[in-house]
């Protein structure tokens, strides 16, 4: 006899499992269109911060030169914390 | 609308609770200072009122890999005070720097060759010679930095904690843990390495780690598989092999998608008494006796109805949040955050929790606050809180318990909350 409680973290996994499919899947498992598609793929999964996303961040170099525009611009704090104040 | 650098990253108390220091993601540094106990009036106790500001760390750009370093204070950790001054080490992702902190209450007065002002005085004038003298002048705190520990964490820096020897501490990041001497800048020795030679091969990382409080040989760390490993520096130069792992074994049937996320330690702190190390995963607080690996001795459930909303808390990131605790001065109470501005003690002796909330809209000052709680099914009992009405965005991930008192700090997103119990 099948046993039909479902423990409510088993619940909430099959209903992200229905609304994200490929969720946690590798990029090598599945079949791409071409290296856009594999790229654009990884990229979606990337954005979830899995623990080990940000060492991943950190070891790739810039993939296009930055022009003054994409710089970050520098926001000198020097407006007092509204602690102190 | 919340200004974004206004977001508070850290709080800790100095070791005798006089400073309370804060740290932002607008790279600041603020210090409160208890007031001396009035004598006539010691019904309470000091309140405490901002003694220090300063700019810790600026926004970097790292140019070899076109990415910005943030300048958001990660942690603060106070050095135990020696002489008049007092001194912090404060961390971003990659730079820790060691702050003084020192006041000055008088000035000279009275040169021979300068005007009060500042101004050189035309040495033909001077007629007599006079020596001068310090005189009082309103206090003035100063902060300035007198070392810079840079360039030795290729990953972003989690942890700092200052060893019991008060000459060396160490700092983690994702993969690494350094070993620091706070005299010596220019090197750190390497003492953790879990970096795979394949980084595809990558499956777990460095979340937090600490010093053992007494045992100047002994520190924990802690991952985001949920395990804690203690190591002993005179085992070898580079502790990879643990001595002890602490680990809490999991029914494989229950095993979800979410199980290793929701594990994933995002504090560890020993006790005061060295006996127990605490960790908090995303649903619990577990308190561990360094003496038994196999289990932890007391488990505590912070948010247990959020388990069944892990889908929704992944959708919006929250599933990834870093809570922080703390414990009591007696290592009898301890403290966590939630959301709502919610926030948790669990008394291990009575096995008592209360919830209270931090908000200025529910409590006025110096009112008793009011215990909260959370309804996670069925009917809502009027004054209960339904699950789906919690506000996921004011969330409680830092704060600080004094260490001989009771009174404690609570930073909300924005704001700093002290609370203390009634004196009688």
């Amino acid at each position: 006899m099948e046993d039909k409680v479902t423990s409510p973290e088993k619940a909430e996994e099959a209903k992200l499992k229905a609304r994200y499919p490929h969720l946690g899947q590798k990029p090598g498992g599945q079949k791409y269109f071409d290296s856009g598609d594999y790229n654009m793929a990884k990229a979606k999964m990337k954005n979830k911060q899995l623990p080990t996303a940000t060492p991943d961040k950190t070891e790739v170099t810039g993939d296009r030169i930055p022009t003054p525009q994409d710089l970050p611009h520098w926001k000198p704090s020097l407006v007092a914390s509204k602690l102190a104040g | 609308e919340i200004d974004w650098s206004d977001i508070i990253s850290t709080v800790e108390f100095n070791h005798s609770g006089e400073l309370l220091a804060t740290g932002d993601k607008g790279g600041r540094v603020v210090i409160f200072q208890q007031e001396q106990e009035n004598k006539i009036q010691s019904h309470s106790r000091g309140e405490y009122n901002v003694y220090s500001t300063f700019q810790s760390h600026e926004p970097e750009f790292d140019y070899l890999k076109s990415l910005e370093i943030e300048e958001k204070i990660n942690k603060i950790r106070w050095l135990p005070q020696k002489n008049a001054a007092q001194f912090l080490l404060s961390t971003n992702d990659k730079t820790i720097k060691l702050w003084k902190i020192s006041e000055r209450d008088k000035r000279p007065e009275g040169y021979n060759l300068k005007e009060e002002d500042g101004r050189y005085r035309d040495p033909t004038t001077v007629t007599t010679l006079r020596v001068p003298v310090f005189r009082p002048m309103d206090l003035m705190v100063e902060a300035s930095p007198r070392r810079i520990f840079a360039n030795a964490h290729t990953y972003h820096i989690n942890s700092i904690s200052i060893n019991s020897d008060y000459e060396t501490y160490l700092s983690a990041d994702d993969l690494r843990i350094n070993l620091w001497h706070l005299e010596i800048t220019d090197r750190s020795f390497n003492i953790v390495d879990i970096k795979p030679a394949n980084m595809e091969e990558l499956t777990e990382v460095i979340t937090a780690a600490e010093f053992h409080p007494n045992s100047c040989n002994t520190f924990v760390y802690s991952s985001s598989k949920g395990t804690i490993r203690l190591c002993d520096m005179r085992a070898s130069a580079l502790c990879d092999r643990h001595s002890k792992l602490f680990e809490e074994p999991e029914d494989p049937s229950n095993r979800s998608f979410f199980s290793e996320i929701i594990s994933s330690i995002s504090d560890v702190k020993f006790s005061h008494s060295g006996r127990y190390m605490m960790t908090r995963d995303y649903l619990s607080v577990k308190i561990w006796d360094l003496n038994m690996e196999n289990r932890p001795v007391e488990t505590y459930q912070v948010h247990e109805y959020l388990r069944s909303k892990l889908c929704s808390l992944y959708e919006n990131d929250c599933i990834f949040d870093k809570f922080e605790c703390c414990w009591n001065g007696s290592d009898s109470v301890v403290m966590t955050g939630s959301y709502n501005n919610f926030f948790r003690m669990f008394d291990r002796n009575t096995k008592r929790d209360i919830t209270l909330e931090a908000s200025r809209e529910n409590n006025k000052p110096r009112t008793v606050l009011k215990p909260r709680k959370v309804c996670a099914s069925g009917k809502r009992k009027k004054d209960e809180i339904s699950v789906d009405s919690l506000d996921f965005n004011k969330k409680i991930l830092h704060t600080a318990w004094h260490p001989k008192e009771n009174i404690i700090a609570v930073a909300t997103t924005n704001n700093l909350y002290i609370f203390q119990d009634k004196v009688n």
